[in-house]
């Protein structure tokens, strides 16, 4: 397993979930790897546990349970997006471990994905998380 | 001010590709934009803004542009709309 934490304008983000990174210029969907949202990373992960990349707050949570959006502590927002155009499994798959208001620190579990379930409908598998900072 | 209204007609509603698209075309322009959906309303240029508006297929929405470009970004935004919504 392994984490590692990225420095982006001074503060220090651990990476979404355990697995190999892979570059989002490497990515099919325009939105992500053009850096529409913002710069990030995407993350093949070893398991289904994602967490926060830092300390901070949640700012949205999609009913779906695959998006979420954290205030950090220093200001920055960031969108942790699992998998892509997962919002069409309507949350089956994903156990949210937070809501919207509740208060994270950097490592701590945002939502349990059931790896499997993805892949069977055929989402791919490889850009599972996506850490996208937003841009002001 | 102009405004335009539109039903989404997209089955997975308002998510995070094309708000992360609308925001972005929002923030092109200098007038304030925002979006409105029943009684929720918000900044479109504001992605968590407008995401948490979880606006879905079927719903109404109501933009509202409102300074120097606003004609044009009316009528920009109102194409997008069309075309991913």
């Amino acid at each position: 397993m392994f984490g590692f934490g990225k420095k982006k304008n001074g503060s220090v983000l651990v990476a979404a979930a355990s697995g190999t990174v892979i570059n989002v210029d490497a990515l099919t969907d325009e939105v992500f790897s053009k850096k529409i949202l913002g710069d990030g990373y995407a993350v093949k992960p070893e398991n289904g546990t994602i967490v926060s990349p830092a300390d901070g707050k949640i700012i949205d949570v999609q009913d779906s349970h695959h998006a979420y959006g954290i205030q950090t502590n220093d200001g920055l927002e960031l969108l942790v997006h699992i998998g892509i155009d997962t919002v069409s499994l309507n949350g089956e798959g994903f156990t949210p471990c937070v809501k919207n208001g509740d208060k994270v620190k950097a490592g701590q579990a945002l939502c349990e994905v059931d790896l499997g379930k993805i892949q069977a409908a055929g989402i791919p598998p490889i850009p599972l998380c996506l850490s996208q900072i937003l841009t002001r | 001010m102009t405004q335009f209204s539109y039903e989404i007609k997209d089955a997975a509603g308002i998510r995070a590709r094309p708000a992360g698209l609308l925001v972005k075309l929002a923030g092109t322009f200098q007038s304030d934009i925002s979006i409105e959906c029943g009684e929720k309303k918000a900044s479109a240029k504001k992605l968590f803004a407008v995401m948490g508006m979880g606006i879905k297929c079927g719903s109404a929405v109501t933009v509202t542009a409102e300074g120097a470009d606003e004609s044009e970004a009316a009528k920009q935004l109102e194409a997008f709309f069309k075309e991913n919504l």
